[in-house]
């Protein structure tokens, strides 16, 4: 069964008016059968009072000439009231004196009594009266009455009640059905216009007021609570769309002075090539003696031109190359290959350079490595760059290039026995133009973009690259890459 | 082998330097200082070989190889691109305004000219 709580408003407030009405109606009823219970007893006694009354006075002529039969008749007369049953006139003694019986057979005996008195005996009325005539107690009367037509009264009382309460109840609905409309309604319009506006969003719906009542005044504030949100809402809309615009002209400033700075490091790069293409160009021929021989001395300087030369070339391709990876126009190329092959021909490379210094580089690569799928050139260029920094900050010792698998990742160690980097140095290492402070004067000369380009170009071919060192101990620089589980060291 | 080479370059030092190392090789050398001259000088020379400079004034070296192209007793001369420019698609571009090949800026004097030779072979 439903509880009256969850019950809608409609039904609730018929409810109440009829439960209302039901009580209402069941305590009048109850009181109206119970006075008419008792008012039946009470008409009884007064009509069997006149009748002693009428027949006692009758009898008085009987009693004083103790005419018998007289009184009889007198007493016969009660033929015609069907509900008397027995009647008796008694004398001054109390002895009876005549006696009337409806049936014959149901002679009652009824004790002498010798007062007036009402009384109720197995539901019948009896009643006994003085006889008098002035002022003399003649004689005395008592008469007793049948009282079942009060049940049949009773039960008709109670059908009566029965049809007046259906009516009640029904005159109730109709009416408490019209009654709470007002309320039910206004209400479920406000109810219903709350789970639109809900469903579509549109702030805009209004509730229609139709009264002054709180219902009203709930109303009223539910529209202006809606004016508020629309108007919030619209102030929002046009702050995203200011926003927008904005944003919009931001990135559109933002894209200009990319391609314009693009376009800056291209012109620029151009520009910075000219000339060194000539200083490279000529201080190429001359050491190679084709303007006329030169002097060890003149050899020794012109080689100085070239080295300085070359590395502001260098430094120029990693200008480039970063502000290449940074505004996202780097090509990375997709092929299959087998990484022993470029770690041996990078090793080998820089080989004589370690040499030159008198430090030994090896390589020590696991066996059965399958291949990788990345861009060969990128990885080639991370890893030149990597050996190149250990020989460079390796005054003895050797390095080691180590490359084995661990589950799905290739990983490359390249580990030095060089000067190593300090702790701050550590955090900073990968950032762009950071170099770390060797303590003498810039022998070690590069860009400081090395490392920079180094790590962007690992993460371009989804990998990492990281760095562990003892400071005087030596460093180890390590690349991760993925490798493709699909490709299993199959062919050879 | 000797061989015909038409130079197309405006910056003077350049075109010294690489007139001076094929001289040197023992090539003969004509020398255009833009794009309009380049153009003539080949149609009277009818070199073996074209060596262009892509940021050339008015008329800048894309345009040059595409008005070459256009010459049909040309389009066999291999053209080699001289090219310092190194953003990502400008060799790409070289080759489809009609370019042989390209040799990037600053140029190896030690190996020039074994690269220039290489595209007489080719032709």
């Amino acid at each position: 069964m439903t509880n009256f709580q969850d019950l809608s408003i409609k039904l609730k407030l018929i409810s109440i008016q009829l439960f209302t009405t039901l009580f209402i109606l069941v305590f009048f009823v109850g009181i109206y059968l119970f006075s008419q219970y008792h008012q039946y007893e009470a008409r009884a006694f007064s009509r069997m009072s006149t009748l002693a009354e009428i027949l006692g006075s009758n009898s008085i002529s009987a009693l004083l000439f103790f005419d018998n039969d007289a009184a009889n008749d007198v007493l016969e007369s009660l033929e015609t009231q069907e509900d008397v049953l027995n009647a008796v006139v008694y004398d001054h003694n109390g002895e009876v004196f005549a006696r009337f019986d409806r049936d014959s057979n149901s002679g009652y005996s009824f004790e002498k009594i010798l007062s007036e008195k009402k009384m109720t005996d197995d539901g019948h009325f009896i009643l006994t009266k003085k006889i008098l005539f002035d002022d003399l107690n003649v004689g005395w009367i008592t008469l007793r009455l049948d009282s079942s037509n009060r049940t049949t009264a009773l039960v008709e009382a109670v059908w009566q009640s029965f049809f007046l309460f259906i009516a009640g109840i029904i005159l109730a609905g109709l009416l408490s059905v019209r009654a709470q409309r007002p309320i039910s309604e206004s209400i479920g319009k406000l109810a219903e216009t709350a789970k639109r506006i809900h469903d579509s969003g549109d702030y805009s719906i209004r509730v229609k007021s139709s009264s002054r009542d709180e219902i009203g005044e709930l109303v009223l504030s539910f529209n202006e609570m809606l004016e508020k949100i629309l108007n919030h809402e619209q102030h929002l809309e046009q702050l995203v769309a200011e926003r927008t615009v904005e944003l919009e002209a931001a990135k559109t400033k933002a894209e200009e002075s990319d391609h314009l700075k693009s376009a800056f490091l291209a012109s620029m790069s151009h520009e910075l090539r000219t000339p060194l293409n000539s200083i490279i160009g000529f201080t190429g021929i001359l050491l190679q003696g084709m303007a006329g021989p030169l002097s060890p001395e003149q050899t020794k300087q012109l080689g100085m031109v070239k080295g300085s030369a070359s590395h502001l070339l260098e430094l120029i391709n990693d200008i480039l190359d970063i502000s290449k990876i940074e505004s996202g126009r780097i090509q990375v190329y997709d092929e299959a290959f087998k990484i022993e092959l470029v770690l041996v021909m990078a090793v080998s490379s820089l080989r004589p350079f370690a040499e030159k210094k008198g430090l030994r580089l090896r390589h020590n690569i696991k066996s059965g490595l399958p291949k990788l799928h990345t861009d060969k050139r990128r990885l080639e260029q991370v890893l030149i760059n990597l050996i190149n920094n250990a020989i460079k900050f390796t005054d003895e010792g050797e390095i080691i290039v180590n490359c084995y698998q661990k589950d799905d990742f290739l990983h490359i160690d390249v580990i030095d026995t060089g000067i190593g980097i300090s702790e701050k140095e550590l955090e900073t290492i990968f950032e762009t133009f950071r170099q770390i402070d060797t303590g003498l004067d810039r022998v070690k000369e590069g860009s400081g973009l090395g490392l920079a380009i180094s790590k962007k170009l690992v993460e371009l071919l989804g990998g990492t690259i990281s760095v562990v060192s003892e400071p005087g101990a030596g460093s180890t620089f390590s690349i991760v890459l993925p490798v493709s589980p699909e490709e299993p060291s199959s062919e050879v | 082998m000797k061989c015909k080479t038409l130079i197309i370059e405006d910056n003077e030092n350049n075109m010294y330097l690489i007139t001076f190392l094929l001289k040197n090789s023992g090539h003969d050398v004509f020398q255009a200082y833009d794009g309009q001259a380049g153009v003539e000088l080949a149609k009277t020379e009818n070199p073996d070989l074209i060596l262009l400079d892509i940021q050339l004034p008015k008329m800048n070296g894309y345009e040059v190889a595409r008005e070459l192209r256009k010459d049909k007793s040309l389009l066999n001369i291999p053209i080699v691109a001289i090219t310092s420019y190194a953003m990502p698609g400008d060799q790409e571009k070289a080759i489809e305004a009609g370019c042989t090949g390209y040799i990037k800026k600053p140029i190896n004097p030690d190996t020039f000219v074994g690269e220039v030779e290489s595209y007489l072979d080719k032709s």
